[in-house]
């Protein structure tokens, strides 16, 4: 398994506050990868800093490229969807296909005429002209030509109604994610991309504080429905939320082995929301 | 793989208007009054005769106007170039593609200070040849031939061949302006506008306020003849041109007098280099924020 990304130290700084304290981190190649925390975290900071779209301190290495020099180079092999709606509004849909294949060596026509074959997006339209589901579709359908190594999607489906989320990481999936091709998602909407990811980051104050597989994830943390005569033991084990549903209380544990838990009562595998909002608890405070 | 000329498209695909309709429409209007009023003129046939006179002078007239519509198309051009994308946040687009922030500003200073200055001129050679045409018909309908009266005069090549001759130093006058609004448009987080028209102005001012204190100051018209004037008028650089070919004109020079006039400008070489230097600590900005 190679190496797609090496961060080191990462650190930035803006007038007021420290929106990355020195975060270290490396992303392999052939993984979805979720970026995850509260707003103001440093999602976007973090981002940004791979994609050389800001100054920063510390080592970063993005498939060898130091993303502050040579960015054009590291850009044939790196693509982003940044925010919904960030074409161009005064840009026709032909101008973008046009410009995008003259510009960049990885983009293949044909396979962007096969996307966009299954929309109804009218190709002089201007950009200002399509619904914001249509506006990202063609972005979709933009980046997915693109013979890129790297995507990166930050909160690619903000404000989109259920039907284009769904369909967005649905195309995401089944056409353009391979071995080959490594992607790192921002979003809130957990929920959506849980069964998508193969590895997740917590990050949280500028730092990271969670980094695991999906399947270790799994293996550490355990959720437990405890009978009510447990409850006591369960709280002695130290759980890192409780929340009671139907009157019987619901223990998060982290790190705990299955042994211990198994006669407490009933397991289960928490949502990677559950998980979340758990270890962030006080974030906001 | 040359991405430069997509570029170049993408720059026109979005300011079309300014760069085509504004000059088509100036020459529309243009041929369209002076039809009219051809038909109140009165003239006398001596006049008739000595038409060829206005050959040239309509000609640099012409693109006097145009220098006009493109100086204001370009000023506004040039300070929303690098600042428009990054307040509609469109620049996330432009950079997610596999292109240096050099090139991308090269391929602003090169849209304004080449491509419209060379629209600009063969749309005014084209308003200038259709208005040759009409003379034909006035001078026809007042009993002359324009054959001998007009297009066999050599004034209907030189003129063109010499407005050909000083574009080049018609796209010089422009660097330093281009410079200049391509900086402000890449450095503002807010009203680039102001920041481009107050700084040159207040610096002016305060340079006038130091001569009064009796200290070392550069002298007034240093100062705001070769100083704020060509960091803010410089897209009106056709003017520039105009003028001083309009001068040796009328003291009797020719073509050589006028090409030397046009040319004989060691500030615009001067200010030209300042001009490209702004430019590279445009592309720097570019490439260190996003951000507004």
């Amino acid at each position: 398994m190679t190496t797609l990304i090496e961060a080191s130290g990462l650190r930035k700084r803006y007038k007021s506050t420290e929106a990355l304290r020195g975060i270290d981190f490396n992303i392999q190649a052939g993984r979805i990868v979720g970026l995850i925390g509260p707003n103001g975290a440093g999602k976007t900071t973090a981002l940004k800093a791979i994609l050389g779209l800001t100054e920063f301190e510390g080592q970063l290495q993005v498939l060898g490229h130091d993303p502050r020099a040579g960015r054009e180079h590291m850009m044939r092999d790196v693509c982003f969807i940044a925010d919904v709606a960030v074409l161009p509004r005064w840009l026709r849909v032909q101008q973008a296909i046009d410009f995008v294949s003259g510009v960049h060596s990885k983009f293949d026509l044909k396979r962007c005429e096969a996307f966009m074959a299954r929309t109804q997006i009218p190709r002089q339209a201007r950009v200002r002209e399509l619904s914001k589901g249509m506006i990202v579709q063609l972005h979709l359908a933009l980046v997915m030509a693109i013979d890129a190594r790297f995507l990166v999607l930050d909160e690619p489906t903000l404000g989109l109604d259920l039907l284009y989320r769904k369909q967005f990481y649905q195309t995401l999936l089944e056409d353009y994610f391979d071995e080959q091709r490594t992607i790192l998602i921002t979003t809130h909407q957990v929920e959506e991309i849980e069964h998508i990811l193969s590895d997740v980051m917590f990050i949280r104050d500028g730092r990271i504080t969670l980094n695991a597989d999906m399947e270790s994830l799994g293996e550490r943390f355990i959720e437990v429905m405890v009978a009510p005569e447990h409850d006591q033991d369960a709280r002695g084990l130290n759980p890192l939320s409780t929340r009671s549903v139907f009157g019987r209380s619901v223990h998060l544990f982290d790190g705990v082995p299955r042994e211990r838990l198994q006669p407490l009562g009933e397991l289960r595998r928490p949502g990677l929301a559950d998980i979340f909002v758990a270890t962030m608890q006080g974030a906001h405070a | 793989m040359n991405t430069f000329p997509w570029m170049l498209k993408r720059e026109y695909w979005e300011h079309r208007g300014g760069f085509l309709l504004a000059p088509l429409w100036t020459g529309v209007t243009l041929l369209g009054f002076t039809s009219i009023g051809s038909l109140f003129t009165h003239t006398t046939p001596q006049q008739i005769q000595q038409v060829d006179r206005v050959i040239s002078p309509l000609l640099l007239g012409i693109d006097g106007l145009f220098g006009v519509v493109i100086g204001f198309v370009l000023f506004f051009y040039l300070l929303g170039a690098l600042y428009d994308d990054r307040r509609d946040r469109s620049v996330l687009f432009w950079k997610s593609m596999p292109i240096s922030d050099t090139a991308t500003v090269a391929s602003k200073a090169a849209t304004a200070v080449v491509l419209v200055p060379i629209l600009a001129t063969v749309m005014a050679l084209c308003t200038w040849l259709i208005m040759q045409i009409l003379l034909s018909v006035f001078v026809l309908a007042h009993g002359g031939n324009p054959l001998t009266l007009i297009w066999m005069r050599s004034a209907v090549i030189t003129a063109p061949a010499l407005l050909a001759a000083v574009l080049p130093m018609m796209m010089l006058w422009m660097v330093p302006t281009a410079g200049w609004l391509l900086l402000c448009s890449a450095a503002s987080r807010s009203t680039p506008f102001l920041w481009a028209v107050l700084i040159p102005i207040l610096l002016g001012i305060l340079n006038g306020w130091i001569g009064l204190l009796g200290l070392p100051h550069l002298p007034a018209e240093i100062m705001w003849g070769d100083g704020v004037k060509r960091v803010l008028l410089g897209t009106f650089g056709t003017l520039d041109v105009v003028n001083a070919m309009q001068a040796a004109q009328r003291t009797g020079g020719g073509f050589g007098a006028s090409l030397l006039a046009a040319y004989d400008q060691p500030v615009a070489w001067l200010a030209g280099i300042g001009g490209i230097a702004m430019m590279a600590a445009s592309a720097i900005l570019r490439r260190r924020s996003v951000d507004l």
